[in-house]
């Protein structure tokens, strides 16, 4: 059987066909490539997520998006207060219980060493720094929700590129280590985070990114943050 | 004429082909290395042919050899192409699941296609043919596509194909002439679209 770019192109579709075949061309043979990954193959890997357990982790993220769902603001509020009391003496040295201040209390500090903010305009957080009693209370930090490491990284990417909060973002990134298969992506989120927060850690970031993949789908994005430029 | 006919000379005349046993036991690590020089190039042509996206080839290929070291000890000797085959299909599967997921995550990076020097325009028409390539392919079916990237564009005989694929040499053929029928029929259709405005 002739291949079909050994048809005398008569027809312009066959003429067509033959600057597609050669287009996509095959595939180049490489001595390095086959070298690299030869070393890839030796070098540690983290211990992959095996499949079934993703579908596990994300059917029990989508129970709990239900539940949530399911649950009234009132009821979930009582049971977020009841679960944590530790955050009820933060919430009652409050100087005001509006509900703009309340839910500004309930939001993460955008600094996440807790220093005290000079902007007189932010006192309910100067009041109430973030402590690890008030993070768990909070309603923006759905525990159940990111129980998985596929919502957790989800739930960062939405709030990165969708809400343009970085630094929540990395706040469910640096929570706990995202390991598995989409351990690459929650460092190149850090990565971009971090950079939009311009808050020094972005540099660190990217050396380990292209230290632990060198081959990475990100690393113009890493390269372009050592270097300096924008990603 | 095909750009350059990739070596199979590691099907047609095995370099490895596991012990002399028709069913060995046990296959050590330097078996492993041999299989690895001998296939590597084979697989990335494989796991391409079956959809994986040019970017991600390597990192498929490697996971492929990944599994393939961690079973060597099960496989039983004999077609080690086709053991192989299938594993990096298995995988090649996984990682097409996985990938809507990166495409929501993070801008696609496959979308930076390289144009080996070519001029802008060149580049232009190239990645437009790559493209359009890719749409009629994506409409075929597995079976077809893979029977036809393999053959057309890696350059593989129809007896490697039966081999690598478990199945007769009639089997390939037809599953090609169909496969052949589609992508001229999908082309028609394709170029007939980029008429109407």
């Amino acid at each position: 059987m002739k291949r079909l770019v050994e048809l005398p192109a008569e027809d312009r579709l066959t003429a067509r066909a033959h600057v597609l075949v050669r287009a996509l061309g095959s595939t180049v043979e490489s001595n390095e490539r086959l070298q690299r990954v030869r070393r890839a193959l030796d070098a540690p890997k983290s211990r992959a997520v095996p499949g079934w357990a993703l579908r596990v982790a994300l059917a029990v993220a989508l129970l709990a998006v239900t539940a949530v769902a399911a649950a009234g603001p009132g009821r979930l509020w009582s049971a977020l207060v009841s679960v944590a009391p530790a955050a009820r003496p933060s919430a009652a040295t409050a100087p005001t219980t509006t509900p703009s201040a309340r839910a500004r209390l309930l939001t993460p500090p955008p600094k996440a060493d807790g220093a005290p903010l000079d902007d007189d305009s932010t006192p309910v957080e100067a009041i109430a720094p973030a402590s690890p009693s008030h993070r768990a209370a909070s309603p923006h930090l759905p525990a159940a929700t990111s129980s998985s490491d596929v919502a957790r990284v989800h739930e960062a990417a939405m709030a990165l590129r969708h809400d343009g909060n970085p630094a929540r973002a990395l706040q469910l990134l640096e929570a706990k280590p995202v390991n598995g298969p989409l351990a690459e992506e929650a460092l190149a989120l850090r990565i971009e985070a971090s950079s939009a927060r311009k808050d020094g850690q972005a540099s660190k970031l990217a050396s380990a990114y292209l230290a632990r993949f060198p081959n990475g789908r990100y690393r113009d994005l890493a390269k372009s943050t050592l270097s300096g430029r924008a990603p | 004429m095909p750009s350059v006919p990739p070596s199979t000379a590691a099907l047609e005349r095995p370099t490895w082909s596991g012990t002399a046993e028709a069913r060995a036991p046990f296959l050590s690590l330097k078996d492993f290395e041999e299989l690895y020089s001998a296939y590597f190039h084979h697989v990335t042509r494989w796991v391409r042919a079956f959809g994986c996206p040019p970017a991600d080839v390597d990192d498929v290929a490697q996971e492929t050899f990944l599994i393939a070291r961690k079973r060597l000890a099960q496989f039983e000797g004999g077609n080690a192409a086709g053991w192989l085959y299938r594993i990096a299909q298995h995988v090649t599967r996984a990682h097409r699941r996985r990938a809507w997921l990166r495409r929501v995550l993070h801008r696609d990076p496959d979308a930076r296609a390289s144009t080996n020097g070519a001029s802008p325009i060149e580049a232009l028409e190239q990645r437009e043919a790559r493209a359009q390539m890719h749409d009629i392919l994506s409409r075929m079916t597995e079976r077809r596509r893979t029977a036809f990237f393999l053959f057309e564009i890696e350059g593989y005989t129809g007896e490697e194909i039966a081999q690598l694929e478990g199945v007769a040499i009639n089997t390939v053929y037809t599953r090609l002439h169909h496969a052949r029928r589609e992508f001229m029929t999908l082309l028609a259709r394709s170029e007939g679209e980029e008429k109407t405005p």
